[in-house]
């Protein structure tokens, strides 16, 4: 897993801040953010698909990081940990969406539903597109092992850590979701 | 390009979306500890109070009731004629005749007069001896 490189590549300088974080040192935590905003917001970004919702969710995860600090293992990675926590404020965010979306009007569902990037038109727009779509269409469980393996990169086994499963089940859960999103994308061709 | 860059495109927010989610986080944490300083304060003191209030010697305990009522009777004692005056068997015809409980003492006035039909009285002596409970009930 990575961050910004000025912490990642000195986990004695990382500790120390999470040490002054928990001490109430809010420049410590400020650090703590700057090195991990922009990959947290990666995921929020990739997990909900919406601007707004991805500032909320970036909020909130540092506000969460911040109040559970106390129990963070320092035997553990504190990135993955970090991780696990935007990934459940992703999903409580998307549980309010869906509730809030079972009284929206049709188009502005089908509008949350297929978001499509205002920088779309330097990819290849119809993959993207349908990529995206499939990956949106997939179950829960199967999108969140997919985003977090194939698109952020991160191995297996942090993974699983940040969906709280084993090592196994994110394999087959990652196995299923590219067969779906293959099967999904030749049933559109 | 990468999968994460293609998929959804790159993260919509520029710096100054990060610094504002950053100024509002950190305006929510520091204004977080302020009230538990001011419960550890609000503890602290209280258990401070307490403490000078069972520490400290010599002071007067403030009596919350009286003592004699505080403390068990020492004696329930009826108090027993010092010679009745009234013969054995109209004594024994006011007891009930199928009655199986022991027959009751004759409660008599303090003065030694012989007691009405219509009241008992009973005294009761605490463990006080200035404090004498007397208690007249109707037969």
């Amino acid at each position: 897993m990575s961050a910004d490189p000025v912490l990642m590549d000195e986990p004695e300088m990382l500790l120390a801040h999470i040490r002054a974080a928990r001490e109430g040192d809010s420049r410590a935590f400020e650090e703590i953010m700057l090195a991990t905003e922009r990959r947290v917001a990666s995921i929020a970004w990739h997990i909900l698909g919406d601007a707004e919702e991805v500032k909320e969710a970036l909020q909130e995860t540092f506000l969460r990081v911040f109040r559970h600090l106390g129990r963070y293992d320092e035997q553990r990675d504190f990135f993955g940990w970090m991780y696990r926590i935007t990934v459940n404020v992703c999903r409580d965010l998307q549980g309010r969406r869906r509730r809030w979306r079972f009284f929206a009007p049709i188009e502005e569902a089908s509008a949350v539903a297929a978001p499509l990037s205002a920088d779309s038109d330097v990819l290849r727009k119809d993959d993207v597109a349908q990529l995206m779509r499939a990956i949106d269409a997939l179950p829960p469980k199967e999108r969140l092992a997919i985003i977090l393996r194939d698109i952020e990169e991160i191995p297996t086994e942090a993974v699983a850590e940040i969906l709280g499963s084993s090592a196994a089940t994110v394999r087959v859960q990652i196995s299923n979701a590219r067969a779906k999103i293959r099967k999904w994308i030749e049933g559109q061709r | 390009m990468t999968l994460r860059d293609e998929f959804r495109g790159p993260v919509p927010l520029d710096d100054r979306d990060f610094a504002e989610v950053r100024g509002s986080v950190l305006a929510k944490i520091e204004r977080r500890p302020l009230f538990p300083t001011v419960f550890r304060f609000a503890a602290a003191a209280a258990v401070a109070a307490v403490l000078v209030f069972v520490l400290i010697p010599g002071r007067t305990p403030i009596p919350s009731r009286p003592p004699a009522l505080a403390t068990k009777p020492a004696a329930v004692a009826p108090v027993l004629p010092p010679a009745p005056a009234m013969p054995a068997e109209a004594v024994a015809s006011k007891q009930p005749m199928n009655s199986k409980s022991e027959p009751k003492p004759l409660a008599v006035a303090e003065n030694g007069a012989p007691p009405s039909d219509m009241d008992m009285t009973i005294q009761i002596q605490t463990a006080d001896p200035n404090v004498r409970i007397i208690w007249i009930a109707n037969r």
